[in-house]
């Protein structure tokens, strides 16, 4: 059984009321454990009325959506989702609430009633995950956004939630921040196994997944990896995404004559093919 | 005419434990008709420094003068010269679409002309304006709700909000934070076409490098409240360590060719700091050939 299954998923907001808006349309997919899948899509394609629906923030207006089996409409087993799928917002000032760092990460357990010393091991644990043990007795609000998404980061650990789901959890930090946040991502998905489910506009941290689904107005409109996906610029541009810009290297250098593989990905496979071999270069 | 800001240093919370100074001692000159963006880390005091310019904050010490008026006045004939100042100044903050307020577009536009005492026929021109501004379409547009608008077009809806005060500086502190792709492309295409029809000075607070590569001719990088580099985005992002020591990044091309550069494609320094991908494209074809040309000579 896959973790997350959504199966002929709908989400209607204002149903039979004026401004009535379809923002997910008969969405049917499913995610593995240990996955990292990568979220895109423009403003208002339905991204994060889906990431709400995986904690049950939403529900269905029809379909359904079953994490480890449990409908998210079983209104006595939303907890136990909760303690499944944890969530990262995009504004790290909206999500903290204690004065103190380490009360923050305690919270989420606390709320489920953990005995306390099993509390202090789960915030030592997630602390350290994200590299933010020496801040544990710091006041949230005097730490930088990045820091303030690892703290948030950090409670979803101590619920010991299978699954992330980051909603543009980069989106207002600054350059070194998301930098951060994102090998943080990547560390806990490989180390720890956390399946992770990333809300983007970046096309640059969307590679990094090993899946990427693309969204359009609420429809899933494709699914496959990186690789795949950003074969087809000229498709994700029409649906008002980009691509790398590796990749956009890539095609504007082989429309040149330039011999390079049509799925290189990275900036790193680029600098490799194009110095290593130099004579692969040209076509004539 | 420019904005002028000398030795302006400024304090959070004074004498308090939290007590944290922001500004030290910033001298920095604003071109008219330039376009500057204030990059630095979380911290490093740039919006601190916009709020200045903004005469939301004044300086503890030193001087904020635009067109030569103190933002910072005391009698009552400097303060009527400060006010005057202030209004050639519009100010777009982070997310501006949290600030409309209107049922309609056409209201939440005309808001600001209004207070500004303009009459009803000349406040529909403005709106008018500023709507084919942000390409907004008036008649399709104009009484529809902003809040049944997209992310990027709502934050275009409050960006006209300003641009209906005609301000001779445009001041916008991250203002493509949060938009999709086509939203950021639209916005700098937006301001960019600003400064060509109206010759507004743009001034902008971004920790996007993209972004600050793409449309500025003038970079401040900021650290710790004092200016760290200053000068053309080609020349300011090609000091690598400097720009890493102000926690910033290069922008991504320029780390690109550099490292392609540094792998031995035959790319002058010049040909690294290019601003788009259609340059490097060919740049990189140029000097593929050239290496190629070489290996075959040998």
């Amino acid at each position: 059984m896959a973790l997350i299954e959504i199966e002929h998923l709908s989400h209607v907001y204002h149903a039979g009321e004026e401004g009535e808006q379809t923002a997910l349309d008969d969405l049917s997919l499913s995610i593995e454990r240990g996955e990292f899948v990568a979220v895109l899509g423009s403003n208002g394609s339905g991204k994060s009325t889906l990431a709400k629906h995986l904690n049950a923030l939403l529900l269905p207006t029809s379909g359904a959506c079953r994490i480890d089996g449990i409908d998210t409409r079983e209104e006595a087993d939303v907890w136990r989702i909760r303690q499944k799928v944890g969530m990262v917002f995009q504004n790290p000032d909206n999500q903290l609430i204690a004065a103190v760092v380490e009360d923050d990460v305690a919270f989420g357990p606390e709320n489920l009633g953990v005995p306390s010393a099993e509390i202090r091991r789960r915030v030592d644990e997630a602390l350290k995950a994200v590299n933010m043990t020496e801040f544990r007795s710091y006041a949230p609000h005097l730490l930088s956004g990045g820091q303030k998404q690892r703290i948030a980061i950090a409670g979803t650990l101590a619920m010991q939630t299978e699954a992330i789901v980051f909603d543009e959890a980069t989106a207002m930090l600054d350059p070194e921040g998301r930098a951060e946040i994102l090998s943080i991502v990547q560390r806990l998905h490989e180390e720890q196994g956390i399946t992770v489910v990333y809300i983007t506009h970046f096309m640059e941290e969307a590679a990094a997944a090993d899946r990427i689904l693309v969204l359009d107005h609420g429809r899933l409109v494709m699914d496959a990896p990186p690789r795949e996906v950003f074969r087809h610029a000229r498709e994700l541009r029409a649906l008002g995404l980009e691509v790398p810009l590796a990749v956009e290297l890539r095609d504007r250098l082989r429309a040149a004559g330039v011999a390079l593989p049509e799925d290189l990905l990275t900036p790193a496979e680029l600098v490799a093919a194009l110095s290593g071999k130099g004579g692969a270069a040209s076509g004539d | 005419m420019a904005i002028e800001l000398q030795d302006v240093s400024f304090t959070y919370l004074p004498g308090t434990p939290y007590e944290r100074q922001a500004l030290r001692g910033i001298n920095l000159k604003i071109q008219e008709g330039s376009i500057t963006a204030l990059a630095g880390h979380t911290g490093s005091g740039k919006s601190t420094l916009l709020q200045h310019i903004g005469g939301l904050l004044h300086p503890d010490r030193g001087q904020v003068c635009i067109d030569g008026a103190d933002l910072a006045a005391h009698t009552k004939q400097e303060k009527r010269a400060a006010l005057a100042a202030c209004r050639k100044v519009g100010l777009v903050f982070q997310y501006a679409e949290h600030q409309l307020f209107e049922e309609s577009i056409y209201e939440d536009i005309a808001f600001g002309p209004r207070n500004f005492g303009l009459a009803e026929t000349d406040v529909e021109a403005r709106v008018r304006e500023a709507m084919a501004r942000v390409h907004l379409d008036y008649d399709a547009y104009r009484d529809r709700s902003p809040f049944q608008l997209s992310g990027g077009q709502m934050r275009r809806v409050a960006l006209a909000g300003v641009l209906a005060l005609h301000p001779a500086y445009l001041v916008l502190d991250e203002p493509t934070a949060g938009l999709d792709p086509r939203g950021r492309r639209e916005l700098l295409q937006m301001i960019r076409e600003l400064h060509a029809a109206e010759g507004t000075t743009i001034v902008f607070v971004s920790h996007n490098m993209e972004d600050v590569f793409a449309i500025a001719d003038e970079v401040v990088v900021l650290r710790q409240g004092m200016i760290l580099l200053q000068g053309a985005p080609a020349d300011v992002f090609a000091q690598g360590e400097q720009i890493a020591a102000a926690g910033l990044r290069q922008p991504e091309l320029m780390r690109l060719l550099s490292a392609l550069r540094a792998a031995g494609v035959p790319l002058s320094a010049e040909e690294t700091a290019v601003r788009t991908p259609a340059e490097a494209a060919q740049a990189i074809v140029c000097a593929l050939k050239e290496k190629g040309g070489r290996t075959h000579a040998q």
